[in-house]
C-alpha cells in the first residue's frame, strides 16, 4: 500500500523539462521529506501527485491505481496559502463542509472556534484559515496527505500546534504524509526518510545530511508565452 | 539626544464592522503600541499571526483600508508622519516591503517593476545587479509574477525596495518559502544597510532569522507588545526572556523543543 510515481517526468515548456525519471514512494503510515530550492519543482511535484496536474511521462498509482475521474482523491494536498484555496464568497461554514461533515472531536483538536463560522476567508488570520483547510483535507476517505510548505506562514507556537495535532491524526489513521518545506529542522524531526530535488532529479538522501546540502543555482522554466515573445515568432 | 528614525506613540487602530441588524462593532486589533527605532538599528517585530503586525505597518505606510480608525501618532524624523506626508516619502525614504506577493503588478514583467523609481541612466545595470546579488537570473526578469515560483517572487519584492536613499525600510515577512541561501543574503543585505545608517523593521515569525540580524525584538499578542528585548537573550531555554509567552514561543520553534512542547494554552 503506497503511493508511488514511477519515472514520472513533467514539463510546462517542451523544451525545458522541469524534472524527469522521478521515482518517488511513500508507504501507509509514512511520512517523508522533499526538500529543494525554491522554484525547483516541488509544489508542482505535489500537484501531480494530487492530480491537479498531469504528468507529461510516466505514471503516478495510489496502492497500484492511477487516478480516477470522478471519484474522491485519497490523496489531499494542503497548500501554503490557504486563501488561495477558498472561495472568498463562500462563509466559513460552507467551506469547512464541502468536503464532508468533520466532527466537532477534529474540531476541538486543531482549536477551531465556532464563532469563526460566519466569518469570510478574509476575516481570518493565516493560521486560523490554515486550520480549516486541513481539517477540510482531513476527510475520512483520505489515505496520503501533502503538507506543501503547511506553516511557513504561521508563528511558531501555531506551527508547532498545528504539527502536534495533524501527526497524531495522521498516526492513528495511518495515513502517508509527503511535508514539503524549507525548514531543515521539521524535516528533521517530523519524517522517517527524505528525498532532496535539486537539477530536475529527485534523489533519496540521508536524512542526517539535509544539513550539509550544498549551494545550488535555482533552476528557471519558462512559460511557453514567453519563448514566443522572446523568439517574436506571432 | 537619541536619533529615532521612526517613533510610534500609544498607536490604536480599530474598524468599525457591521453585523446582523446594522448592529455596529467596533474591532480594536491594535492596542496603545509604543516603539521606536534608531538610526542604523534593525527592530525585528515576531508574533502570532492575526496579532496586528502587518497593521501597524499598514498604518505607518498609510495604507490602511479606510474604514480604520487610527489614533496616536507616528513620527518621522522627529515630525510628525500623516497620510500626506509619508505619500510623499514612500518609495522614495520610507521603503516597504509588503507581505503577499500578489502585490506585485501581474500584468508587468517582474524587471520593470524593479526598475520602478530608479534613475533612466542605470536603472537597468542595477535592476541586473540586483537580481544576480538574489540568484535570480537574467532570463528571469522577462517574465511575469505567475510564472516564478513563491520563493522567486520575495526575492523580486526584496529587490523593488533596495534604493538609494531609502533611510527607513519596512519589511513585512519578506522571507517565508524563500531556500536558505537566499534568505542568508536577503539578511545579510538588512543588516548592512542598517549598518549604512537605515533604520529597518523587520516583521517576521521567524525568530531565528530576526535574532541573527535584529538588536532588538518586540514580541506582539493580540495586538499588544508582549515584550521587548535585545537580541542576545534568545538563547538556551529562554531563560533570559521576561515573559512567559516569550519563553513559550521561543521554545516551540522546530529548533528547540517543537512538537515535544506541552502546554499550547497560550494560543
Amino acid at each position: 500500500m503506497a503511493l508511488e510515481c514511477k519515472d514520472v517526468g513533467f514539463h510546462y515548456n517542451t523544451e525545458n523539462w522541469l524534472f524527469r525519471n522521478v521515482d518517488l514512494r511513500v508507504g501507509k503510515g509514512e511520512i517523508v521529506g522533499i526538500i529543494g530550492y525554491s522554484g525547483c519543482g516541488k509544489t508542482s511535484l505535489s500537484k501531480l501527485l494530487a492530480d491537479y496536474l498531469i504528468p507529461s511521462e510516466g505514471e503516478i498509482l495510489i496502492d497500484g491505481e492511477k487516478h480516477k475521474k470522478g471519484e474522491f482523491k485519497k490523496v489531499q494536498l494542503i497548500y501554503q496559502h490557504p486563501e488561495k484555496i477558498m472561495n472568498p464568497r463562500w462563509k466559513m461554514k460552507e467551506i469547512l463542509s464541502e468536503s464532508y461533515e468533520p466532527e466537532q472531536k477534529i474540531l476541538d483538536k486543531f482549536g477551531i472556534r465556532n464563532e469563526w463560522f460566519n466569518r469570510y476567508p478574509i476575516e481570518l488570520s493565516g493560521g486560523e484559515m490554515q486550520r480549516f483547510s486541513i481539517v477540510r483535507s482531513l476527510n475520512p476517505k483520505t489515505e496520503y496527505l501533502i503538507a506543501d510548505e503547511m506553516t511557513t506562514m504561521l508563528d511558531g507556537l501555531t506551527q508547532a500546534f498545528i504539527w502536534k495535532q495533524l501527526l497524531e491524526i495522521v498516526k492513528t489513521r495511518n495515513i502517508g504524509l509527503i511535508i514539503i518545506s524549507h525548514e531543515k529542522d521539521i524535516i528533521k524531526k517530523l519524517c522517517d526518510r527524505c528525498y532532496y530535488m535539486s537539477d530536475q532529479k529527485v534523489e533519496e538522501i540521508n536524512i542526517d545530511s539535509i544539513y550539509f546540502i550544498k549551494k545550488q543555482s535555482p533552476r528557471v522554466f519558462l512559460h511557453p508565452w514567453v519563448s514566443l515573445i522572446n523568439n517574436k515568432k506571432f | 539626544m537619541k536619533k529615532e528614525i521612526l517613533k510610534v506613540e500609544n498607536l490604536s487602530i480599530s474598524f468599525v464592522q457591521y453585523g446582523k441588524k446594522l448592529e455596529e462593532n467596533t474591532v480594536n486589533p491594535v492596542k496603545s503600541l509604543n516603539i521606536e527605532i534608531e538610526k542604523g538599528k534593525i527592530l525585528a517585530i515576531v508574533g502570532a499571526s492575526g496579532s496586528g503586525k502587518s497593521l501597524l505597518a499598514h498604518a505607518i505606510m498609510g495604507i490602511l483600508p479606510r474604514n480604520a480608525t487610527v489614533t496616536g501618532n507616528i513620527f518621522y524624523k522627529g515630525e510628525k508622519l500623516d497620510r500626506k506626508r509619508v505619500k510623499d516619502l514612500r518609495g522614495r525614504e520610507i521603503a516597504f516591503i509588503p507581505q503577499s506577493v500578489n502585490y506585485l503588478d501581474p500584468s508587468m514583467k517582474v524587471k520593470k517593476q524593479v526598475q520602478i523609481g530608479l534613475s533612466e541612466n542605470y536603472k537597468v545595470k542595477y535592476q541586473e545587479e540586483l537580481f544576480e546579488k538574489y540568484g535570480l537570473k537574467k532570463s528571469d526578469g522577462e517574465l511575469y509574477p505567475h510564472q516564478l515560483s513563491g520563493g522567486m517572487l520575495r526575492r523580486v519584492l526584496f529587490a523593488t525596495s533596495i534604493r538609494e536613499g531609502v533611510e527607513l525600510i519596512i519589511a513585512d515577512e519578506p522571507t517565508p518559502g524563500v531556500h536558505p541561501e537566499a534568505l542568508e543574503s536577503m539578511l545579510n543585505e538588512l543588516r548592512e544597510l542598517a549598518d549604512s545608517g537605515v533604520a529597518v523593521m523587520l516583521i517576521t515569525h521567524d525568530i531565528f532569522s530576526a535574532i541573527r540580524i535584529a538588536d532588538y525584538v518586540t514580541i506582539f499578542k493580540d495586538g499588544e507588545i508582549v515584550e521587548t528585548s535585545p537580541s542576545e537573550s534568545f538563547k538556551n531555554d529562554g531563560e533570559e526572556l521576561k515573559t512567559e509567552y516569550a519563553k513559550e514561543l521561543w521554545k516551540a520553534l522546530p529548533q528547540n523543543r517543537f512538537i515535544e512542547l506541552e502546554d499550547f494554552s497560550w494560543l
